[in-house]
């Protein structure tokens, strides 16, 4: 066990060292920049029109707008990061050096697990702490620090839960995982997760990471009446440690099954196909 | 060492090895095989990165499929290339070495004397884009040897090496052979095995054809057919020489003064013919063989197979 995880932090290490290039670093800083420069536009756009109710709707819908555009780069960076852990090994013909190591199988899959939560988590932080700053300095958007803590929480487990899901998908599709986890992706949270009324959407990562965020922010839309409304589509919340501990478990078993599958299959290099 | 019972492997219906029983006590041995002929596939069973479709895999009495710890006491050089190339030789030897379960220090320490034992330390700070074929190569040794393993195996590790880096290559696989640890080496080409002067493994179309000892590969060879092609002042006089004395098989003449000739005896041939020459004053100015030693061998072996020549080594 110990030789495994050393090689994960080993390996987590290597791949955030080698990956500090001026193409992958200018990647992840404009995915960092991409939700302010949004904002800003939008805020810029409302200012130009000069328009108060405007600036009052943009005021209402701010925390939500931050929210759609950190996920989204949240979600692209962990699926860049995650989803090719095996493929990428297999194509650029390092595999046959880290499978021949005693545990480097698991230490590949968890060490790259890692890295892709850190990247993600950092994008997202660096995001986060940008949109504030511009919530609270452009739109007057109070509570900054309160705010920026329960994004910051929600965000981590985020970017957990969906790196470990990424990771399985990529250990048992190879060649198209970003596809299916894009399917994923869309199927289930985006589709199942929006059924009213249906049991389903508590199987989705997307109904429990919403039920997180309203506890830690509060409800983010402008008419409180809205609560009522998507509590009569989807149901009361359990308690929050619930939900938590539902994120918790996805993202062990997504590993625990990533873990044995990567040890139990066979893969296949160019040179033996 | 290493055991394989009735090993057969299976890529869907194409067969990667087939039926292979061997059993290897420590030693230098050489796997050789043409490309394709499931070298890579019977390393990769050997190692417990693919597991047996038919018969069992044993190393150090293991099953390796199940029991990766065995790992610790290999070191891998694989066919293929590094492709890390921001990446210094150093911290990549140093990664490696710690998937073995060493803490950072411990693994950097190791990572440079295995990078001083392939005489790589003074680039060993210098991203590996920068590092000739040769020098990737001796990376690609220095992190299968860093961790200290009993068995060593090596895939085409001459493979884009010039004259050199082969006869270095050879030098330091000898010079593991001698320290009493176990080598394996696989290649496609006879004499840069023979450096080393393992026993030997043939492997063809996923079959083991023989194994056995220099001595016992050198009589197949000697026992085979050898092509000459010889350009001179007067090829017919030449022919008729060596076709009285060096128990030829066949002669075929060209229209540019050369011929082509086929024997069993070439040390023979090779004894006489300076004599021969210098008793009727003809002149050479070309002699080339027209085989591929391997190829011969093979030739040789698949006709042993097929039951088309007497079995000359034991397999």
């Amino acid at each position: 066990m110990k030789n495994w995880l050393n090689g994960a932090f080993a390996t987590c290490s290597f791949e955030l060292r080698r990956s500090f290039t001026f193409q992958r670093t200018s990647v992840s800083l404009l995915l960092a920049l991409f939700p302010p420069v949004m904002l800003s536009l939008l805020i810029l756009g409302t200012e130009a029109a000069g328009g108060a109710q405007a600036r009052s709707v943009l005021q209402d819908f701010a925390k939500l707008i931050t929210i759609l555009l950190v996920s989204l780069v949240c979600l692209l960076s962990v699926l860049l990061w995650a989803t090719p852990n095996v493929y990428s090994e297999l194509e650029g013909k390092s595999w046959g050096f880290i499978a021949s190591r005693p545990g480097g199988r698991v230490a590949l899959f968890l060490g790259k697990f890692f890295a892709s939560f850190l990247v993600s988590y950092g994008i997202s932080i660096l995001a986060i702490s940008l949109c504030v700053v511009l919530t609270k300095t452009r739109l007057g958007i109070g509570d900054p620090q309160g705010l920026w803590i329960a994004l910051s929480g929600i965000y981590f487990f985020g970017c957990i839960v969906y790196a470990a899901v990424f990771s399985f998908i990529g250990t048992l599709f190879i060649k198209r995982a970003m596809v299916v986890a894009a399917g994923y992706l869309v199927g289930s949270d985006i589709f199942l997760a929006s059924i009213p009324g249906a049991l389903v959407n508590k199987f989705t990562i997307r109904y429990h990471m919403q039920e997180i965020g309203i506890h830690w922010l509060g409800w983010f839309l402008p008419a409180p009446s809205t609560e009522h409304e998507y509590r009569m589509m989807f149901g009361d919340g359990w308690h929050i440690s619930l939900h938590i501990l539902v994120v918790i478990l996805t993202t062990i078993v997504s590993l625990a099954v990533g873990a044995w599958i990567i040890v139990n299959r066979e893969y296949i290099t160019a040179d033996e196909s | 060492m290493i055991e394989l019972n009735n090993t057969t492997k299976l890529y869907q219906s194409v067969i990667g090895v087939n039926d292979i029983c061997l059993k290897l006590e420590p030693g230098t041995y050489g796997l050789l095989g043409p490309n394709g002929s499931g070298k890579t596939t019977l390393i990769n069973l050997i190692l417990g990165q693919l597991k047996p479709t038919i018969g069992s895999v044993r190393l150090f009495g293991k099953d390796p499929w199940r029991k990766s710890d065995l790992l610790r006491r290999v070191g891998l050089c694989p066919a293929v290339e590094v492709t890390y190339p921001r990446v210094s030789g150093l911290e990549w030897v140093t990664y490696m070495v710690q998937l073995h379960g060493y803490g950072f220090a411990d693994a950097e320490k190791r990572a440079k004397e295995a990078l001083e034992i392939v005489k790589l330390s003074y680039v060993m700070n210098r991203p590996m884009r920068n590092y000739s074929l040769g020098m990737r190569q001796r990376t690609k040794i220095a992190q299968a040897i860093a961790h200290d393993p009993e068995l060593l195996i090596l895939d085409e590790p001459f493979s884009g090496l010039d004259p050199v880096g082969r006869f270095e290559m050879s030098e330091f696989l000898k010079g593991w052979a001698t320290q009493g640890k176990s080598l394996i080496l696989a290649s496609h080409i006879l004499h840069e095995v023979e450096a080393v002067n393992p026993s030997f493994l043939l492997i063809s179309g996923g079959r083991l054809l023989a194994s056995g000892s220099p001595e016992e590969v050198r009589s197949i060879l000697a026992a085979s057919p050898y092509t000459l092609k010889i350009r001179c002042s007067a090829p017919q006089k030449l022919a008729s020489l060596l076709i009285e004395h060096c128990n030829i098989e066949s002669v075929t003449f060209n229209q540019d003064d050369s011929f082509l000739i086929s024997t069993k005896s070439v040390s023979l041939l090779y004894s006489l013919l300076p004599a021969m020459l210098a008793e009727h004053k003809i002149v050479v100015s070309e002699m080339s063989s027209t085989d591929d030693s391997l190829n011969t061998l093979f030739s040789t072996l698949m006709k042993i197979h097929r039951g088309e020549m007497n079995r000359g080594v034991a397999s």
